[in-house]
């Protein structure tokens, strides 16, 4: 077959992916001549996958084998096998982890939302602007949000849509002084990226219908790949998973001073699209099932077992296709030297469910597989693991980023230096999770669900008008919350009840009217 | 001119300002009140350039095409073409939905507006009054030229003055 000397609109859109990345990469080589790099500072690495839960990990138990490409990273790592999300979702979730705060602090608690303005300064690329440069990539264009609001700290801020497929945000690059309100108002509203009305009458749908007709010419160019359609964002942005690896991979190769770089890819998030090779990997005859458990009254889905089962199934099919493609980044850290040089953090932004009725992470319930999340942590040149079971939380990563830069923990910080990374192991420790997304941000929570995890217990605490209770596990003996013992054990849920609350109280002082 | 203007930014500024009540509980949940009015704004300057761009499409086609066909008579066929325009946008965007409708979906969605406006861009010619009464009903829109185009302009200048002086 004769080579084309024409471009085809793939090669133009790579080529202008380059060329955007090239732009990107600029500040970079010019801070380079400037800061120096001083010796005893690291990069330091943070990379997220979107709605990743620990308990379908097998490196933490899961009995189907879903991440041995994992499994294999974290041979030369920190792994925390008891690591929880301070939100339930991305919103909360990514908040609390770049600020290190908990989500009735920051606030951030509905799609769309950033954290209150009088925060926007309290993050980790602040925290650590004066000794790196600082990059930040979201493919999330709701975790991009928080890039937005803080992107005076940032060096280089990476387009959500730069590894995908299509760019559909239209407020970049107009309005990078104002990205928050731009954001809200147009990708938000006037052109909207999924079925409803949008708020410009004719642009609005015009450029709806291009973009759905270049959706579909991608969609039908790599059916085979993708058996159940093209992984695509919440932006409603196709991608590739090896195309997004591909992207990070090229972003890390001009990494050569010490960088605070974050970056969070979408997968494992739904909608869950598995590759060939691994749709249907865990399917069969004696494979482990597992539990059903009752549909709680709070279930917004109310999905029966055999729904749940399936979605299961399929999210495991995924995160086996994701773990077999992010292992060419793990590798390439590897092979470039960058993991004797840098501190890697991978982890999630929160969990996902598919029991009690409950499907993906939308939800006013917190349960286990929900909030807690992976978290391994390579130090540079670290050889051999290490396993700490202590009780962390998602807020902890910047006291800790603060404590390996010699910074003195930030007074406003709510979490603890990680142990494994200067920090103490603490049996006392009371990690929060705050799920408010019916709330308002600035008033007090009085729509919201609340767990305290304590000394392998968990109270919850589900605070709705129409709804209002309390559940209480050991999750020592019942690992999987099957037995409320809130009105058994009423002495120690009560306790916990009491902390719970006041700290609760305390939250909400700044917003309660006089 | 001016009544086809108050008539284009009357049927674009009216359903921008749908579209931001549609979302503005949400928006109060987590945005304070200067921030919500600067999201407003944003919405209007766009509605402000949606409309120019619609109204410079008429001109340019009355310009392009014979005299008969949309200059003469420009306020009444101008306001026809707006009125069938915009129902035919709220029913497309109605049909839109994670994918784009069958190839005869959309053809019908061209087809019919098309047809409609052909048939009532010929009533004034059997019916003069009617003609005299669309003239007549689209120098009303005029005034929605004068209340819009200002709210459009104000839209522009917070939006200059956040990007510009990040306010």
């Amino acid at each position: 077959m004769a080579a084309s000397s024409s471009l085809s609109r793939r090669d133009f859109l790579k080529l202008a992916g380059l060329a955007s990345l090239s732009a990107f990469m600029a500040p970079l080589s010019k801070a380079k001549q400037t800061v120096g790099s001083p010796a005893e500072a690291k990069n330091i690495l943070i990379l997220v996958f979107d709605a990743w839960s620990a308990e379908h990990v097998s490196l933490y138990g899961y009995p189907r084998q879903t991440m041995p490409h994992l499994e294999r990273f974290a041979e030369n790592a920190v792994v925390y096998h008891r690591h929880y999300s301070a939100g339930t979702f991305t919103i909360p979730g990514t908040a609390s982890l770049l600020t290190g705060t908990l989500p009735w602090t920051h606030r951030a608690f509905s799609l769309g939302s950033g954290v209150l303005p009088e925060l926007e300064d309290r993050q980790a690329f602040a925290l650590l602007a004066n000794s790196h440069l600082t990059l930040g990539y979201a493919q999330n264009k709701y975790a991009d949000v928080f890039l937005n609001q803080f992107h005076r700290s940032l060096d280089t801020h990476v387009s959500a849509s730069a590894f995908n497929y299509e760019d559909r945000a239209f407020y970049r690059p107009w309005f990078e002084n104002d990205p928050q309100i731009a954001f809200s108002a147009f990708d938000d509203n006037l052109v909207r990226d999924r079925d409803g009305y949008d708020a410009s009458l004719f642009l609005g749908p015009l450029l709806r219908s291009l973009h759905l007709a270049e959706r579909r010419a991608d969609r039908s160019s790599h059916r085979l790949a993708y058996p159940l359609g093209l992984p695509e964002t919440d932006a409603r942005e196709y991608f590739s998973l090896g195309g997004v690896v591909e992207g990070a991979i090229r972003l890390l190769e001009g990494l050569q001073v010490p960088t605070f770089a974050y970056l969070h890819f979408y997968p494992p998030h739904d909608p869950y699209s598995p590759t060939k090779k691994f749709k249907g990997s865990f399917l069969g005859l004696n494979v482990w099932e597992p539990q059903e458990k009752p549909i709680h009254p709070l279930a917004s889905l109310q999905k029966d077992f055999g729904d749940l089962l399936a979605k299961r199934h399929i999210y495991d099919d995924y995160l086996a296709s994701w773990d077999e493609t992010v292992a060419k980044l793990f590798d390439f850290l590897r092979d470039s030297g960058l993991l004797e040089t840098s501190y890697v953090f991978v982890t999630s932004d929160h969990g996902e469910m598919f029991e009690r009725g409950e499907l993906g992470h939308v939800t006013p319930l917190i349960y286990e597989p929900l909030i807690h999340i992976p978290l391994l942590v390579s130090r540079p040149g670290q050889k051999g693991r290490e396993d700490i079971h202590a009780w962390t939380s998602s807020t902890d990563l910047l006291p800790t980023l603060a404590h390996l830069n010699g910074l003195p923990r930030p007074a406003w910080a709510e979490g603890q230096i990680l142990p494994g990374l200067g920090g103490a192991e603490d049996p006392d420790r009371s990690l929060f999770t705050v799920e408010a997304a019916r709330n308002p941000s600035f008033a007090p929570l009085s729509r919201a669900s609340i767990s305290l995890t304590k000394k392998q217990q968990r109270l919850t605490y589900y605070n709705y008008p129409d709804y209002r209770q309390f559940e209480f596990y050991d999750l020592a003996e019942d690992p999987q919350e099957m037995n409320d013992l809130y009105a058994l054990q009423p002495a120690a849920a009560r306790q916990m009840q009491d902390e719970m609350l006041q700290a609760l109280a305390e939250a909400d002082r700044p917003f309660q009217k006089e | 001119m001016l009544a086809v203007l108050g008539a284009a930014m009357f049927v674009v500024f009216s359903w921008s300002i749908r579209g931001f009540l549609f979302v503005f509980p949400s928006r109060v949940m987590y945005f304070r009140a200067w921030e919500v009015f600067s999201i407003f704004m944003y919405m209007m300057a766009f509605a402000l350039a949606e409309s120019l761009l619609v109204m410079g499409g008429l001109t340019l086609l009355s310009a392009v095409l014979p005299a008969g066909w949309l200059r003469q008579g420009f306020a009444y066929k101008g306001l026809l073409i707006l009125l069938v325009g915009t129902a035919a946008a709220i029913g497309y965007q109605r049909a839109l939905g994670d994918d784009l409708p069958p190839k005869e979906t959309l053809l019908l969605w061209m087809a019919a507006p098309l047809f409609l406006l052909l048939g009532l861009l010929a009533l004034p010619h059997f019916f003069p009054r009617l003609g005299l009464f669309l003239t007549s009903l689209a120098e009303r829109f005029t005034v929605f030229a004068y209340l819009y185009l200002p709210l459009g302009f104000l839209g522009l200048l917070v939006v200059l003055l956040r990007n510009i002086l990040a306010l």
